[in-house]
């Protein structure tokens, strides 16, 4: 089947279709005619993506306990928190993102280091200004040694609206169309089947059971299993991108 | 290099200067289809309590403080002044006749008399109490509940979601031996959350948990739905608390779990689509 690029003069709007239908037919297109669209300068699209790897180490956090000559050693439980700064957002705004402890997409939530039961967990933070990764831990009768680990973002323009007037602009140094939304200054994610560097989900990642849980990544990877948990989630396989 | 444009193949495609792919026909870029921005609550009710009896034993009767009203004998070394009059055999002499006049006398008077008694009477006794060490226990139990986000347009039948949450944990689930549960959802920032978000957890003394609390964002069809997903496993408290009394075992004296949180998110959900 043919492929199609419009470029319209009077609204500006370009857009490259599959097929030979009247361009009309895809002006304004609606949702279920998105299937039938390689681009179309009214869609919002991803790029330009913010790669930031950071290693934090995470302070010790150390057990609080009393020892007496009669009443043996008793442990009192802390709990606490820390924000580290991993970057500065350069895209300057808050986006969705997608974040990677060592090599493995992190839910918000990851327990990223347990002795017994003194545990730290993460989340990672978007604000315009930083990307900051937050903690809280707990310890009772095991000190947290101080620990290094690995975080890596992306983090995700949106390109909602054009800019500029140009509808499509060939030069040497640049290709635009569409007031920009089709730019060689433009990095776009991309669908990759292989050796994608991250996967986007529309399913969910774990389960809980049995008072445990199992986490379940959009690329079949189980990161976390507790022993506790007595489920059969099995997840669902997410799209790969590329960066 | 210049960047280019190329319609060959039935293959359009643009490269930059540096003679990357921006754009291909061939492979699917994503796009935004719509973004929702809804605001919810939800409750993790409390999972049902009870008390359980670990042990049971006796306090010793100097430290229990019980004491009982009993009638006791005692033998007792008892010494008395008692008024006793005895016959004597007196004789006399009389100096003027130099006779000899013998004759039985009563001889009366106080004298000290001890000897053992038997002793009897009503008196407080200390006696042994009655202990009882009971924990806390929380009933297992599995709940879920899903709240619908948002209706994205009939037919956008998206391909992924990327989430951004600001959550607050408004009151926060406790066990008495670890305190609140552990949550590394910062309150009120924004934070990254595709797919599932683990919200909470609570930890056995093994270091495995006993509890797990997660919310997922997914789509059913052009739905976009938030489930909020709690399990524990019965869990009974490894603190111990003691209680005495002097007539039976104490129960009922344990304070309970209370494993009830609330959460308000507030969701940044973008709905993605592959284009062809």
């Amino acid at each position: 089947m043919s492929r199609t690029l419009h470029a319209d003069g009077s609204t500006g709007k370009v857009f490259i279709y599959n097929g030979d239908a009247a361009p009309s037919v895809y002006a304004s297109p609606s949702a279920a005619q998105l299937g039938d669209l390689h681009f179309h300068s009214d869609l919002s699209y991803l790029g330009n993506t913010q790669v930031l790897e950071a290693t934090v180490t995470h302070p010790e956090r150390v057990r609080s306990s009393s020892s007496s000559k009669w009443g043996g050693t008793t442990y009192r439980t802390r709990q606490g928190t820390q924000s580290f700064v991993l970057g500065t957002n350069t895209l300057g705004a808050i986006r969705p993102a997608v974040a990677f402890y060592g090599s493995a997409q992190m839910p918000a939530g990851t327990v990223v280091h347990k002795i017994g039961q003194s545990v730290r967990a993460v989340s990672l933070i978007v604000t315009a200004s930083q990307i900051r990764l937050f903690e809280n831990w707990l310890t009772f009768d095991d000190s947290l040694p101080a620990i290094s680990r690995t975080y890596r973002i992306y983090l995700f323009q949106t390109l909602f609206t054009g800019f500029g007037n140009t509808s499509i602009a060939i030069e040497p140094g640049a290709f635009t169309a569409g007031f920009g939304k089709l730019s060689t200054s433009y990095r776009y994610l991309r669908r990759a089947d292989t050796a994608p560097d991250a996967f986007v989900t529309a399913a969910r990642t774990a389960d809980v059971q049995g008072g445990g849980i199992k986490v379940v990544l959009p690329d079949g990877t189980s990161p976390v299993q507790s022993v506790t948990y007595t489920g059969g989630f099995a997840g669902t396989p997410g799209t790969g991108v590329q960066i | 290099m210049t960047a280019s444009f190329e319609a060959a193949n039935n293959v359009i495609r643009v490269r930059d200067t540096n003679g990357a792919v921006v754009f291909d026909t061939g492979t699917p870029m994503p796009h935004i289809a719509q973004v929702i921005t809804p605001t919810l609550s939800h409750s993790f009710l409390a999972s049902a309590t009870s008390r359980v009896v670990r042990s049971l034993g006796r306090t010793s009767a100097f430290a229990s403080g019980c004491r009982e009203l009993q009638y006791i004998c005692n033998q007792e070394y008892v010494c008395r002044s008692v008024y006793v009059c005895r016959q004597e055999y007196q004789c006399t002499r009389d100096p003027w006749t130099q006779q000899t006049t013998c004759r039985y006398v009563t001889v009366c008077g106080n004298e000290q008399q001890c000897g053992y008694e038997n002793v009897c009477g009503n008196e407080w006794v200390d006696v042994e109490g009655y202990e009882t060490f009971e924990s806390a226990r929380v009933a297992a139990r599995e709940h879920s509940q899903t709240y619908t986000l948002g209706t994205l347009a009939q037919g956008t039948n998206p391909d992924f979601l990327l989430v951004l949450l600001t959550a607050s944990r408004t009151r926060a689930g406790s066990q008495q031996d670890y305190g609140s549960f552990i949550s590394a959802i910062p309150a009120g920032e924004t934070i990254c959350a595709n797919g599932s978000t683990v919200l909470e957890t609570a930890f056995q003394p093994n270091g495995d948990p006993w509890l797990s609390r997660i919310l997922s964002v997914f789509l059913e069809g052009d739905t976009v739905r938030a489930e909020f997903n709690h399990s524990n496993r019965q869990y009974t408290s490894a603190k111990a608390h003691s209680a005495t009394a002097c007539l039976t075992y104490p129960s009922g004296f344990a304070p309970l779990d209370d494993t009830r949180s609330d959460w308000t998110v507030s969701f940044e959900v973008y709905a993605g689509k592959f284009t062809i």
